[in-house]
């Protein structure tokens, strides 16, 4: 046997210094895994505090507990919404909300296909009744309420717009007698046609920000008031 | 000839013979973020690495998979089958996710992998390693990911969320690009633009040896890479330099990013961190090193236990 075979066979080799089964770390290793351990807790511990659950979620994903719990970020649902309304939240709306699909209804609005939870691998968005949902049935999916701004309506400041009223597929905002629309919280399923039609933005561009008049809202669970 | 080529180690392990493999890698790396992009601006609803499908049919990755279903307290078709394609990917192509696919270690450097090598290098030079072997099944640097694996799960179980997901590096490359793209498309100018990338980069910088020996997706996979018997890097003893001529030659080893040592790791594991990059074999000065389909029976190889009695 050559001198060599020897450094071959480590285990045997007096030169490794460690004679039997011995887990194999560097200092450094250890260190490095402790510190990223650390860092998990501080992490899930943040996340937990800041949590806040006032964002709009895509139809099927309204249980905010059950979304942020299996969300993986993948961005399927963003990708398969067939009229581009759902968007990505900032990690500035939160460490646990980054990422995670929230509507936005400047750029689309919901026909309640349900492609984003079908594609959803892991139940973040749960599957809900599509035909149901939109046949106008609230009860089977429900994304969110709208609530008009009076301050900044034009109907309401100057009667001059009806495009909610005329737009809303569920028909669930209706003019009073005054003509002015009002949303008809009992019918409104939250699809937000009537906030990516409402031309608050460009029609009063001077006022500044980034709201509409009419704009949907999520529902809490908890107190089942619009927030 | 080649044996003064050996007598300068780090000039030979600095100067890769041959560059195929590595090109083909950074390949398939930027391929599969070209059609995660492709797929956000066609919106084909195809995914990330985090989950990616079609349709109804997805796969995901097996640490997000655990840390929803341990989250959400719920088990789901899905992720299972996620997991248990995850194992057999393992089983049948070891740690290669890390060299082919994952994003991360193309991050760090695009043509070597030489943060993790010269960390290992600086490591042994400082005599900083406890012992030359791992526990057995585990490989040298398994146990340290494995920790980071188990707490990420723990917290996980803990706060209901899954934990790592949130600052897992190939979750944030694939949102840096996301958020990329959402620039281009729709205009959205958010500061994720500039928190994402600095994440990458602050993790990447801190922790040098992630992919080795902290990332705990390549512990999960490392798990059932013990398995794995095809393309496992072998030495042709003939003709290396080591085990022919006796020369101290050392070329693979410094180019491992998994600080794997063909020649003395016999029997220790360590060749379940091999992500099947190719460096060794690009490296060595004689080309002693293949990767065989089906590992020949021969023990030559640095894997199999060795029994032959010392004294023969």
């Amino acid at each position: 046997m050559s001198p060599h075979e020897d450094e071959r066979r480590g285990r045997f080799s007096a030169s490794s210094g460690n004679g039997g089964l011995r887990a194999s770390i560097t200092r450094r290793s250890f260190l490095a895994a402790a510190g990223v351990s650390a860092s998990l807790l501080a992490v899930g511990g943040v996340g937990a505090l800041t949590a806040h659950g006032e964002m709009l979620r895509p139809p099927g994903g309204q249980d905010e507990r059950a979304l942020l719990a299996g969300c993986t970020h993948c961005g399927r649902c963003v990708s398969a919404c067939r009229t581009k309304a759902i968007g990505v939240a900032s990690i500035s709306d939160g460490l646990l909300e980054a990422r995670t699909p929230v509507m936005r209804y400047s750029l689309g609005f919901c026909d309640f296909c349900g492609d984003c939870a079908e594609a959803c691998p892991t139940g973040a968005l749960r599957a809900f009744d599509v035909e149901a949902a939109q046949a106008g049935d609230v009860s089977a999916c429900c994304v969110g309420k709208a609530k008009l701004d009076r301050a900044t309506c034009l109907a309401w400041t100057s009667s001059s717009c009806n495009l909610c009223h005329e737009e809303c597929p569920y028909d669930a905002i209706a003019l009073n007698a005054d003509g002015m629309p009002i949303v008809d919280e009992a019918l409104c399923n939250g699809c937000g046609v009537c906030e990516y039609v409402c031309p608050v933005l460009s029609l009063r561009s001077y006022i500044g920000g980034t709201a509409r008049a009419i704009a949907v809202e999520p529902v809490r669970a908890k107190e089942g008031e619009v927030s | 000839m080649k044996a003064e080529e050996t007598g300068e180690k780090t000039s030979v392990a600095s100067r890769p013979r041959r560059r195929r493999i590595r090109v083909a890698r950074t390949a398939t790396v930027l391929g599969v973020l070209a059609v995660y992009v492709v797929g956000v601006v066609l919106s084909t609803g195809l995914g990330s690495l985090s989950a990616f499908g079609i349709g109804d049919i997805a796969a995901v990755c097996p640490v997000g998979a655990l840390e929803t279903m341990i989250a959400g307290r719920i088990v789901l078709p899905l992720p299972l089958i996620a997991i248990v394609l995850a194992v057999l990917a393992a089983v049948c192509f070891g740690r290669a996710f890390c060299s082919w696919v994952c994003p991360v270690p193309l991050t760090r450097k695009l043509v070597t992998n030489k943060r993790e090598r010269d960390a290992f290098a600086a490591d042994r030079k400082k005599g900083r390693l406890l012992s030359k072997r791992g526990w057995p099944g585990l490989g040298r640097n398994g146990t340290s990911a494995l920790g980071v694996l188990g707490v990420a799960l723990a917290t996980t179980l803990v706060f209901g969320f899954p934990v790592f997901c949130l600052v897992c590096p190939i979750g944030l490359a694939f949102a840096t690009l996301f958020a990329l793209v959402r620039l281009a498309m729709f205009n959205e100018l958010v500061v994720d633009l500039v928190v994402f990338p600095a994440l990458i980069v602050f993790e990447l910088v801190v922790l040098r040896k992630w992919c080795a020996t902290l990332c705990p997706v390549g512990a999960f996979l490392g798990l059932f890479a013990r398995f794995n018997r095809t393309l496992v890097p072998t030495i042709d003893e003939e003709k290396c330099l080591a085990t022919a001529t006796g020369t101290a030659c050392d070329a693979c080893h410094a180019a491992c990013s998994s600080d794997i040592d063909l020649v003395r790791d016999a029997g220790t594991g360590a060749l379940h961190d091999c992500t099947k990059c190719h460096e060794c074999a690009d490296h060595c000065p004689a080309s002693a090193i293949t990767f065989p389909w089906r590992r020949p029976k021969a023990s030559a190889v640095a894997d199999e236990p060795d029994r032959t009695p010392l004294s023969s």
